[in-house]
């Protein structure tokens, strides 16, 4: 601004306050605003408003005076015209605080001119405000004057209109537009009045407004005006006021004691943020009849649906959607009268059917005619319903529209599936027929967009290929090799004739080609970044095999590119990937594992089996699953990465790897399972871990293996001094030597304390290492940590033995370990043998010896480096220990399976060591007695076969009712039990259950379910079960 | 089918306690382990270790460990199915999304697409009944003869789709 300028401007000022000094004097009678050039104007709600034409006049002439300034520029200060009303009263209100928001209606200021008397005041104080104007602008250095008048005039002014929201919109949008750059200039600085927001009660913000106005109007009244320039209650948000003011001190002022206001909510927004608090951007409405929206809330969250009646201006619009249902519930609901259960489980998507809902509800669904519309609709719970859709009122706050719609194909099948219902029900229907037409058309209509909208944007790659669709050259399929320019592409065919030939097309004449089996990528849609192989191809829509979720998706070619690219889906979102194992923020206590990730949704597979949609805010946290465990049916503890087999349960017999343990439920990864990613969830007590298939060998753990191998090499070394000492000590250290999971087999076993201050007492082991265990006595309150030699199994060990017939290698004069100084970790399954080949006196020092000799430890482990010797129990794959060990052992197992009563490990165990026989004598005891009432037969001649009605006191010989209806004594050894059928009245003969009796219910290889007496039902080994008379 | 017989190379990690008159058996032993049943990037299935070139390689300590490597070579029968080959598979499981079928080690999976329209899937059953000869029906269990269609290879495993609708193909009695 040059000086001439300030000049006018200050003689103009001066002129303005003479009059209005004058029009002060002559208050009473009324000013002269007319003849003042000076116009003022007031609201019903008394607000005023005051305009200086003469001002805007004289503004208009400086301009003109400013020769250097072109056309253009003139141009756009005329355009500012329009609005330097506003401009000036803001100023006006920042400077004086004398006025308060604005309204700029010329004809409402026209309108309003008469009224004049009650302006006497507010003129006084108009004078006023320009007498401080002018002794600041007298006051101030001419630099700063210019400055001042630069920003009054200038920029700044123009960004504060911004910033009114009164504005129409609509002028100012073009201006903003007309500025471009220079508006960059204008936006707010430090200096400028701050924006703070405030919560208010919802749907009160436009009353807040006009309250604080109402009070910024009686303070002023009052002479002790509040110092804020404005307030703005936006459209577009709920809840929220705007107020403008230089400090929060301010604002808490001017809301102090309005209820409608929070003043603990006041937070300041950003300069940088202010622009964006006003600026509104043109929204076209998206939502046209036909259309494809998403619903964003609710049961549907996430679905698509189609809008079928929406009216301009409305805020409700009518949606059809795939109903999810859930009759079952919604029929007990009614039977019981309860409250809903969980709110959060969400019935799959199915069409509705009336036949089906009147035959689990009952007749609930009944036709009526719609009162605006007058369509007819299946009416259910409320619910309007037609050809299977949902017809449901939404407003349009929870709806998704545009680009993020992206219905995939698969769900529009279902739509076409309810169409085809439609036109099914159409035959019958004539009144109908029309309306049916109607949406079949609409349907339709939206179906082709669909498709023609993908296809517009057919985005070629380099390297993907292609099949020209038009032209001479049709049907020529090959490779594009370089993208030319917007629209033209060179591609290389694939004809070995045309080779090396470039050729080039325009995007238009192609179409990408896939072949079966082509591994594709998906690059847009919801698909996006999965990848597959193809399996089918119909048209231009591709099905594919996706390589992460094994499912299968029908994706549009436009959406596919070739790929080399392993795996990848979308495995991420925020900081949780696939397959994580998490909780939720609304359902703390479920879990799943994320089985697919969507826009901002993710799938879970749950512990329920069933699939759950939830938006990504509501996931909480990662479970970090690799320490859990859970038990498996032998109370075996199972961990991640375990190879597990389901015994019962819906998903029987399959077999997988555990990848999350969630206990009881563990998730495993199944080979064959085409969904979920390959998924399923059991829970862990259906399951036969590792550590349970092959007796206390392990399968495919070779982790454990690899521990086992180091810890027997010292434990090993330990006990050696150990065995000098005191041989008998060697029983279970020696154990060790075969792996770890010996451990597990001591804990929680019943053991006697042979030796120290414990000696005789009898207990529960609860934890064991290496080297001692911790025993919970029976008769004592107490948990005693003992020496490991110092324990032996009280007499479950035999039985646990015969569960698992491998293991069983030892006899029962083993498990009492201290009668059999041979018996050594290393030679344990080999010493027996020994025994037998060698004299017994040589069997006590061979292991130690060995051991001693070398510096490895011929250990069982040992064997394993030498592929060659059949006993070469490959101890990292379990399945193959299985098979040779089997025949490796099989004398000894088979002396297992008779209880280790045989007369041939008796004897021998009797040259071995005397002491033995007590034991012996106690396990036939104990055996034989399990065994009365039980069917037995002899082992030899089947002819011989009966209950058990007693037994000899040593246990070794059966008193037996033979079938046909004699009796007699047989040896306990020469019998067995006979393999009780389904539906035999069984007693449990060993095991945790021995003694129970009950009814096989099924029976299945080694398996057998039982229902006790009491009703409850378990799964036990069959050779634990004998049978008894009905 | 496709088998073949490679040469490849596999450094093997040994334990110090390892180091003895057995070590070379040890070796072998563990590169069998290690190797056998596994997927060897773009060779397919390791079957089989064949032979191990003689003389092994010296070993190179690791130092602070005390591990010795040796990369051994070997020979190895090898499974690798490529892309157009026709094999016969026994189904492991039927959905209606297809048919689960292996081969050895190699699952395939023959897309409901990839069926003749000609029988149809059966929930109750799980299996894919012909319609024309409702005797002629593929479950699990069940021998069919594929093509292969497509094969994905990764580092540690091989997935691939094949195809059933092509004369020949299909249930094999």
């Amino acid at each position: 601004m040059d000086k001439r300028k300030r000049d006018t401007l200050i003689e103009h000022e001066e002129q303005t306050e003479l009059k209005r000094q004058k029009n002060q004097q002559d208050g009473e009678r009324g000013s002269e605003t007319s003849q003042d050039d000076e116009q003022s104007e007031e609201r019903q709600d008394e607000e005023e408003k005051e305009y200086d034409d003469d001002d805007d006049d004289d503004e208009d002439s400086i301009e003109e005076e400013e020769e250097e300034e072109s056309r253009k520029e003139y141009q756009s200060k005329k355009k500012r015209k329009s609005s330097r009303f506003i401009e000036l009263e803001a100023e006006v209100d920042e400077e004086d605080d004398e006025e308060e928001a604005e309204e700029g209606d010329e004809i409402e200021r026209e309108l309003i001119d008469d009224e004049e008397t009650e302006e006497v005041e507010d003129t006084m104080a108009s004078v006023q405000q320009r007498k401080a104007l002018l002794d600041r602008m007298r006051s101030e250095n001419p630099e700063e004057l210019r400055r001042f008048v630069r920003e009054r005039y200038g920029e700044v002014d123009e960004e504060e209109e911004e910033e009114e929201e009164e504005e129409s919109q609509g002028p100012q949008k073009e201006y903003i537009k007309d500025r471009g750059i220079e508006q960059q200039g204008l936006l707010p600085t430090v200096q400028d009045p701050k924006l703070f927001l405030v919560k208010c009660r919802i749907g009160r913000e436009k009353e807040a407004v006009i309250c604080l106005l109402q009070k910024y109007y009686e303070y002023y009244q009052k002479g002790t005006p509040l110092d804020f320039f404005s307030a703005v209650a936006p459209e577009h948000l709920r809840g929220y006021v705007y107020i403008e003011a230089y400090t929060a001190d301010s604002v808490r002022k001017a809301i102090d004691g309005l209820r409608i206001l929070f003043p603990n909510t006041l937070k300041l927004i950003p300069i940088e943020e202010m622009v964006d608090v006003l600026s509104i951007v043109p929204e076209t409405s998206q939502i046209e009849r036909g259309g494809w929206v998403r619903i964003s809330r609710g049961t549907y969250a996430g679905d698509l649906a189609q809008v079928y009646d929406f009216r301009e201006g409305e805020t409700n619009v009518t949606v059809r959607l795939i109903p999810r249902l859930d009759l079952q519930e919604v029929r007990n609901e009614d039977e019981t009268d309860k409250k809903r259960l969980s709110i959060n489980r969400r019935p799959p998507q199915k069409l509705f059917k009336r036949e089906e809902v009147e035959q689990i509800v009952g007749s609930e669904v009944f036709p009526r005619r719609d009162r605006y519309t007058g369509e007819v609709f299946d009416v259910f719970r409320n619910e309007n319903y037609r050809d299977g859709l949902l017809y449901k009122r939404v407003s349009i706050r929870n709806i998704v529209t545009g680009d993020e719609v992206a219905p995939t194909f698969e769900e529009l099948e279902m739509f076409h599936k309810a169409q085809r219902l439609a036109s099914h029900t159409k035959h019958d229907e004539d009144n109908t027929q029309e309306l049916e037409d109607t949406m079949e058309k609409t349907l339709e209509l939206s179906l082709e967009t669909l498709s023609s909208d993908v296809e517009k944007n057919m985005n070629f790659c380099v390297g993907d290929s292609v099949i020209v669709v038009s032209g001479d050259l049709k049907n020529l399929s090959g490779r594009i090799e370089a993208m030319e320019s917007d629209n033209m592409v060179a591609v290389r065919p694939d004809d070995p004739e045309l080779k090396g030939e470039l050729i080039q097309f325009s995007k238009e004449e192609l179409k990408k080609y896939f072949r079966e089996g082509t591994h594709v990528k998906a690059i847009n849609g919801r698909h996006t970044g999965e990848t597959g192989m193809v399996v089918g191809i119909s048209g231009d829509i591709i099905t594919v095999f996706s390589d992460v979720t094994n499912e299968e998706v029908r994706l549009h070619i436009s959406q596919l590119t070739e790929t080399t690219e392993e795996g990848s889906s979308k495995s991420a979102i925020g900081s949780f990937e696939l397959l994580d194992l998490v909780t939720l923020h609304s359902d703390p206590r479920a879990r799943g594992v994320i089985v697919r990730i969507q826009r901002d949704h993710a799938t879970l597979l749950d512990t329920n089996g069933a699939n759950r949609t939830v938006p990504v805010k509501d996931i909480r946290s990662k479970l970090d699953g690799k320490r859990a465990q859970a038990l498996d049916m032998n109370q075996k503890p199972l961990q991640v990465g375990d190879m597990v087999k389901v015994v019962q349960g819906v998903h029987k017999n399959r077999e997988g790897s555990i990848r999350h343990v969630a206990s009881p439920f563990v998730f495993m990864n199944v080979k064959d399972e085409p969904q979920n990613c390959g998924l399923i969830v059991v829970r862990a007590h259906n399951c036969q871990g590792p550590h349970s298939v092959h007796g206390n060998y392990i399968v495919g753990a070779p982790n454990n293996m690899k521990g086992a191998t180091l810890s027997s090499m010292f434990s090993l070394g330990g006990n050696r001094i150990k065995t000098d000492s005191k041989l008998n000590s060697t029983v279970y250290s020696g154990n060790i030597g075969k792996g770890h999971k010996e451990d597990d087999k001591l804990v929680r076993q019943d053991v006697l304390i042979k030796s120290g201050p414990w000696k005789g007492y009898i207990g529960k082991v609860v934890s064991a290492t290496t080297a001692s265990v911790r025993v919970e006595l029976d008769s004592v309150c107490k948990t005693v940590t003992v020496d490991r030699s110092r324990v032996v199994p009280k007499d479950t060990a035999h039985l646990e033995k015969q569960k698992q017939p491998l293991q069983g290698a030892y006899t029962p004069s083993y498990e009492m370990g201290s009668q059999t100084p041979a018996y050594s970790g290393m030679g344990s399954m080999a010493t027996p043998l020994h025994h037998v080949g060698y004299t017994p006196v040589y069997a006590p020092f061979t292991p130690t010896l060995d051991s001693g000799r070398r510096d490895v430890p011929r250990t069982p482990i040992h064997n394993a480096w030498r592929p060659t010797t059949p006993g070469a129990a490959d101890y990292s794959t379990g399945n193959k220990w299985s098979d040779l060990g089997l025949s490796m052992y099989s004398p000894f197992a088979s002396q297992e399976t008779v209880m280790g009563a045989s007369k041939v490990t008796q004897t021998e165990n009797k040259t071995i060591d005397e002491s033995v026989d007590d034991t012996k004598v106690d396990h036939s005891v104990s055996v034989a007695k399990a065994w009365i009432d039980a069917l037995v037969q002899h082992k030899t001649n089947a002819t011989v076969r009966g209950y058990v009605g007693g037994h000899s006191p040593d246990g070794m010989f059966l008193q037996l009712e033979l079938e046909d209806g004699s009796s007699g004594s047989y040896a306990l050894s020469d019998m067995q039990l006979v393999t009780p059928d389904k539906s035999d009245t069984i007693k449990v003969v060993d095991g945790e259950y021995m003694g129970m009796k009950g009814q096989l219910l099924n029976a299945e290889g080694d398996e057998g379910i039982v229902q006790f007496e009491d009703g409850e039902i378990k799964i036990l080994p069959v050779s634990n079960l004998g049978k008894i008379r009905g | 089918m496709g088998f073949f017989q490679v040469e490849l190379t596999k450094n093997v990690r040994v334990h110090p306690r390892h180091f003895h008159s057995k070590l070379k058996e040890t070796l072998i032993q563990t590169l069998m382990d290690e190797v056998e049943g596994t997927v060897s990037g773009r060779f397919g299935f390791v079957v089989s270790v064949l032979e191990v070139l003689q003389p092994l390689p010296k070993g190179i300590l690791r130092e602070g460990f005390g591990f010795a490597i040796y990369p051994l070579k070997y020979k190895a029968l090898v499974f690798r199915p490529f892309k157009g080959e026709v094999l016969d598979a026994v189904v492991t499981n039927v959905t209606r999304h297809g048919i689960f079928a292996q081969v050895g080690p190699l699952t395939i999976f023959v897309s409901r697409h990839q069926i003749p329209s000609d029988m149809t899937h059966d929930e109750e059953t799980a299996s894919y009944i012909s319609v024309v000869e409702k005797a002629e029906r593929i479950q699990r269990d069940s021998a069919i003869r594929l093509r292969v269609n497509g094969i994905k290879i990764d580092a540690s495993s091989f997935t691939a789709v094949g195809t059933i609708l092509d004369d020949y193909l299909g249930l094999v009695e």
